[in-house]
C-alpha cells in the first residue's frame, strides 16, 4: 500500500511515496529530471517514469498548497491515467509534517518553527508536535503591501531576503515557463530564487549597517503575545521596493547590504524563538521551509536559544511538503509511521545498478570521450588516494539525495588541506561566486577534535564553528568566519562514503573532504549515469567512481 | 544504512515527450479535454471573423490571452475592467497593442450592442454579476468560460498534459 504526497507544481515541484508494505520511501524532484534547478514545471515528468503498479496501489495522493483547484489536480491525474483519491493539505503543515516525523524527536513534545517565501498565505508557522497531534501556535500572515497584489510585493520576510538577493544580482537562469503570467519585475526577482545561499556567504565579508538594520527592524516587530511578527507597513512599503533597496545597496556596498539582512533574519528569528522557549519552556525545535536553508542563521538559533535538541529536514525547501503531505495522511489512516525516523539519510531517489552503468558505458556516444575500468569493491581506497593526491573526484552510488545537499552518493570530493581547492573546484565545475565556500563531510569521530559546540548533524543543514588551530590546516573546508556546514558521516549512514573518509584519514590525519554536489554549473545535481558522464565530460573533474567503475578522460 | 540498487521498482526515466503520448488517460480526462476543445473551436469560428470585446483583464483574462489570443492569433478590439487603464495587468496586454478600458468609457458604449463579448473571467459569482450587467446595457452575444476550461488551458499553457 502506498501513500503519494506532492508539491504539484511551481518551484522544487516534488513527488514522495510511502511504501508500508516494505517501509521504503521513494523520492524525487522535477529539476532531477529536466536539469532546471529548481523547476516550477508540474510533476507530469515523474509521473511518466513511476512504476504504474505504484499508483494502482495507491490509496491516496496528497497535494499542497490548497489554493491549487480540485478539478484542474483531478484532471491532471487523470491525464496520466491515475485515479487515487485525490487530498490536500495546507502547505506550511507539510513543512511542519516533514520537520517533526523525519525528527529523532518523534513521540515527544517538540516546537516545530516553518519559514519560507510564501505558501497559502503565510510565510511561516509555529507549531507544537507531540507523536501523532499538533497544534498550530501561531502563523505569519503574508499580505499584500498594496491592492494592486503584485506578487513578491508582500510582507513575507522570505521574500525580502530573496529581494535582498535580487538586489545584489545574484541570479540564475529559470525555465521559460516560469515567466508565464510574470512581469519583468517579478521575473527579476524570480532569477534570485535559490540563489540567497550566495547572500548569507557574502554577509560574512560584511558589517551589518546601523541604520538599514534599524529600519528592518522597524518593519518586522516581535508580537509577544501572539508570538508571530507584526507588520509596519509604511516601513514595508519601502522595505519591499527594489530601487529603495537598490539605493541602499549603493550607499553601503554589497558587503554590508548583504550582512545587513543576514544578521537581522538572525536576529529576528532567534528573538522570536527565544520568547517561543520561555513560553513553552520544549528544548526541541524541529525546522523546515526554504529560509530555513540558511545555515548561519540556524547556527545562531544553536547558539543564542536554549533549544538544544534542533533537527532540520534535509529537504527543507519546497520538495520536502511532499514528505510532509504523505506522512499527514498516513496517521490520519491510522498507520504506524515510527519506521521513518530510521530513514535518517535522504537517499530516497533513484539508483543503478552495475550492469545498468555498463551498458550506459559501452554507448557509442562515450567511446571517444573517455576510458573506464571495472574496479570493484574497494574504489572507495583509489578515491581516497585520488583525493590525498589533490585530484578532484566525483562519486556516484546508491540512491540520489532528495533534498538540495549531495550526501556522498552524487557528489564531487576534493582535499580540503589544500587552500587552491575552492578555485579549483571553480575552475573545474562551479564556477561559483569567489566569496562562496564550499564544505566538508567529516567523520563522526572527528567533530569533536574538530569543531566548537556542535551537534551530530548529517544533512548539511547547519554550520558551525571549527576549532581555530585547524583553520590554517584545512582551508578549503570553512568560510571567511571560520564557519563550516558539516555533513557528520557515521558507518552507518553510507558505509563506502565512511571508508573514503576513513582511508583518506589513515593517510593525511584529517577524516575530512570537501563535498560538493556533483553538477556542473547551472545545470542540478545529476540523476542518472547518462547525466553523470555528460557533466563529467562537461568539466575537468579528475575521475569519475560509479558503481566500481572507475572513469576517466581519454 | 545503504539503500538497496532497486531503483526500476520505482521509477525508469523517460524522454517526457514520448513517454507521456504513450500513456493512456482516465475517460474523464477526455470528457475535459473534449470541452476545451469544443469551446476553443467555438470561439475561433464567431471570432475570426466578427470583432469581439474581452471582459476581465485579471487571472482569467491573462488566460485566455494566452491560451486563446495568442494560439489562434485572434485577438479582442478592447479588453474591459473596472481596474481601466492601471490595471497591473496591462503590461501583458500592451505587448500587443491592447489597451485595457473601464466598462464606463463612452468608446465601449458605442459599439453595436451584437459585438460578441467573451466575460474572461474565473470566478463563477462574478461571471453571473457581470453577465446581467452587459445584459442590462443591452449586449446581446455574450460567452461565459467555465472554470474547467480555465484549468484545462493552464495545464496546457505549463505543459503539463
Amino acid at each position: 500500500m502506498y501513500i503519494i504526497g506532492t508539491k504539484l507544481f511551481h518551484h522544487d515541484s516534488a513527488i514522495f511515496i510511502l511504501d508500508f508494505q516494505n517501509k521504503e520511501i521513494f523520492a524525487l524532484s522535477t529539476e532531477r529530471i529536466t536539469r532546471v534547478k529548481h523547476d516550477p514545471s508540474f510533476i507530469a515528468p515523474i509521473l511518466t517514469g513511476i512504476n504504474k503498479d505504484i499508483f494502482k496501489k495507491a490509496k491516496y495522493i496528497v497535494y499542497n498548497p490548497l489554493w491549487e483547484r480540485d478539478s484542474l489536480v483531478k484532471n491532471f491525474f487523470y491525464r496520466y491515467g491515475i485515479n487515487a483519491k485525490i487530498e490536500k493539505k495546507e502547505h506550511h503543515l507539510c513543512h511542519a509534517a516533514s520537520a517533526y516525523y523525519f525528527s529523532p524527536f518523534y513521540g515527544k513534545p517538540t516546537i516545530v518553527f516553518t519559514l519560507d517565501g510564501k505558501g497559502d498565505g503565510k510565510y511561516g508557522t509555529l507549531f507544537l508536535f507531540n507523536k501523532n497531534n499538533y497544534e498550530k501556535i501561531s502563523f505569519f500572515k503574508n499580505q499584500y503591501l498594496d491592492n494592486k497584489k503584485i506578487e513578491f510585493y508582500e510582507t513575507s520576510i522570505g521574500i525580502l531576503y530573496l529581494k535582498f538577493t535580487s538586489v545584489l544580482g545574484l541570479k540564475s537562469k529559470i525555465n521559460e515557463k516560469a515567466k508565464l503570467f510574470k512581469r519583468e519585475s517579478e521575473i527579476d526577482i524570480l532569477k534570485a530564487l535559490g540563489n540567497e545561499g550566495k547572500t548569507e556567504a557574502l554577509a560574512a565579508y560584511g558589517e551589518p549597517d546601523e541604520k538599514l538594520y534599524s529600519l528592518l527592524k522597524d518593519g518586522y516587530s516581535v508580537d509577544k503575545e501572539n508570538l508571530c511578527w507584526n507588520h509596519n507597513f509604511e516601513v514595508l512599503r519601502k522595505l519591499h521596493n527594489i530601487d529603495f533597496l537598490k539605493k541602499w545597496k549603493e550607499k553601503v556596498g554589497d558587503k554590508n547590504f548583504a550582512a545587513t539582512i543576514q544578521r537581522w533574519l538572525e536576529d529576528t528569528v532567534v528573538e522570536l524563538l527565544n520568547i517561543v522557549y520561555e513560553k513553552y519552556k520544549i528544548p526541541r525545535l524541529a525546522m523546515a521551509g526554504g529560509v530555513v536553508a540558511n545555515v548561519i542563521m540556524n547556527l545562531n538559533i544553536f547558539e543564542r536559544t536554549p533549544f538544544k535538541e534542533i533537527y532540520i529536514f534535509p529537504a527543507m525547501g519546497d520538495d520536502g511538503t511532499a514528505a510532509g503531505a504523505a506522512v499527514l495522511k498516513a496517521i490520519e489512516l491510522g498507520y504506524d509511521i515510527s519506521w521513518l525516523k530510521e530513514k535518517e539519510m535522504p537517499y530516497w531517489g533513484p539508483s543503478y545498478t552495475k550492469e545498468e552503468v555498463a551498458k550506459e558505458l559501452e554507448k557509442e556516444r562515450w567511446k571517444d570521450k573517455i576510458k573506464y575500468t571495472y574496479i570493484g569493491e574497494n574504489w572507495q581506497e583509489m578515491a581516497a588516494e585520488m583525493i590525498a593526491d589533490g585530484k578532484i573526484i566525483a562519486v556516484f552510488q546508491g540512491r540520489m539525495e532528495f533534498g538540495p545537499r549531495a550526501l556522498g552518493n552524487r557528489s564531487v570530493l576534493a582535499d580540503p588541506r589544500d587552500p587552491y581547492t575552492r578555485e579549483k573546484l571553480n575552475k573545474t565545475i562551479k564556477r561559483r561566486p569567489w566569496f562562496q565556500p564550499f564544505c566538508p563531510s567529516v567523520l563522526e569521530e572527528e567533530r569533536e577534535r574538530l569543531f566548537e559546540k556542535s551537534y551530530k548533524n548529517k544533512h548539511m543543514t547547519i554550520a558551525f564553528r571549527m576549532k581555530k588551530e585547524f583553520w590554517d590546516k584545512l582551508p578549503s573546508a570553512i568560510h571567511i568566519d571560520g564557519t563550516a556546514r558539516p555533513q557528520f558521516v557515521e558507518e552507518k549512514d553510507n558505509p563506502n562514503f565512511y571508508r573514503i573518509l576513513k582511508k583518506f584519514k589513515e593517510r593525511t590525519g584529517y577524516g575530512i573532504v570537501v563535498n560538493t554536489s556533483f553538477n556542473l554549473h547551472g545545470r542540478t545535481i545529476v540523476m542518472t549515469p547518462e547525466d553523470a558522464l555528460k557533466d563529467f565530460i562537461d568539466c575537468n573533474i579528475d575521475a569519475l567512481f560509479i558503481e566500481g567503475y572507475l572513469i576517466e578522460r581519454k | 544504512m545503504k539503500e538497496k540498487n532497486n531503483s526500476k521498482k520505482w521509477f525508469e526515466k523517460k524522454d517526457f515527450s514520448k513517454a507521456k503520448n504513450e500513456i493512456e488517460p482516465l475517460p474523464e480526462f477526455y470528457k475535459y479535454k473534449e470541452k476545451a476543445e469544443t469551446l476553443e473551436k467555438k470561439f475561433v469560428n464567431i471570432f475570426k471573423n466578427n470583432s469581439f470585446i474581452m471582459y476581465g483583464a485579471g487571472g482569467g483574462g491573462l488566460f485566455f490571452l494566452k491560451a486563446f489570443c495568442e494560439k489562434y492569433n485572434l485577438y479582442p478590439k478592447v479588453i474591459l475592467d473596472k481596474e481601466g487603464e492601471k490595471h497591473p495587468n496591462k503590461d501583458f496586454f500592451e505587448v500587443h497593442n491592447l489597451k485595457i478600458s473601464k466598462p464606463e468609457n463612452e468608446t465601449f458604449k458605442r459599439f453595436p450592442q451584437n459585438i460578441p463579448i467573451v466575460i474572461s473571467i474565473a470566478k463563477k459569482e462574478l461571471q453571473e454579476e457581470i453577465k446581467n450587467n452587459l445584459q442590462l446595457l443591452g449586449f446581446k452575444n455574450l460567452y461565459l468560460i467555465s472554470e474547467d476550461i480555465f484549468d484545462y488551458w493552464y495545464l496546457k499553457l505549463w505543459d503539463a498534459i
